[in-house]
């Protein structure tokens, strides 16, 4: 089971980001259900709503993700559900949008947009993004389509850590 | 006279959960009009879609409490 958590960022009257972070998200919430659970959040302060985010993390132990030089993204239509399942054979990471949007990768760094994640550690966080505002490098990626990951790496053993960050609001 | 100031407010919710156990939700510079209403709404918002977790995947029953919490800090004049 994913490990969920809610970021809900507001802004406070002196225009600072207020962000607060609620661990133990039932992964199996509706997402409308959580946009709605962080607008009542606030809504308990003066703040004005940002940004809803969840976060599902899910921990690839070295022993199963052994990857090929290539791991697919699956896509497929899911409405109104967001499967958070992944694959740990190492080949595939099954990700199933639950709208259209955009699929966008970055860099462990979380600032450099890339379609490509370069494996150049045995551990690491990678982060996908799912309905970031677009930017002219994300890969564009419409529920039913796959986007192909390709690594630089062959033959490695890659443990890690995979975060789905959705926006749902902001 | 020693100068009482509060330096932050906030508001903790505790939660029950179905195994007994018992967390907490704190919400930093709440406002100053919360209102049980408020409390009431964010409580069926949790319970009707199962929102949190707790302890063995327990799940939340409701908001069990709500306290205001200000902390204050006064300045003690000390004896020269």
């Amino acid at each position: 089971m994913a490990d969920t958590k809610l970021i809900v960022t507001s802004s406070d009257s002196n225009n600072q980001l207020v962000q607060k972070t609620i661990p133990n998200i039932n992964p199996d919430t509706d997402n409308n259900a959580l946009k709605s659970f962080g607008q009542k959040i606030t809504a308990l302060t003066d703040s004005t709503l940002t940004k809803v985010e969840r976060v599902d993390k899910t921990n690839i132990s070295a022993a199963v993700a052994k990857l090929t030089p290539s791991i697919t993204l699956d896509s497929t239509v899911v409405p109104s559900t967001l499967t958070r399942s992944f694959c740990l054979n190492g080949t595939n990471l099954p990700i199933d949008i639950e709208t259209d949007g955009e699929l966008s990768i970055v860099n462990n760094d979380n600032t450099t947009w890339c379609t490509t994640i370069r494996l150049g550690a045995d551990t690491g966080v990678y982060r996908l993004y799912i309905g970031i505002v677009n930017d002219q490098t994300a890969t564009n990626a419409t529920a039913g389509h796959s986007v192909i990951v390709e690594s630089k790496e062959t033959d490695r053993y890659y443990a890690g850590r995979f975060e789905l960050f959705t926006v749902l609001e902001g | 006279m020693a100068d009482t100031i509060t330096t932050k407010k906030s508001l903790q919710l505790t939660l029950s959960y179905t195994d007994g156990s018992t967390g907490s939700i704190i919400i930093d510079n709440p406002k100053d009009s919360v209102a049980a209403a408020d409390i009431d709404d964010l409580n069926d918002c949790i319970v009707n879609n199962n929102i949190l977790l707790g302890n063995s995947n327990s799940t939340c029953t409701g908001i069990t409490q709500a306290e205001s919490i200000e902390n204050e800090k006064t300045k003690i004049e000390l004896s020269e």
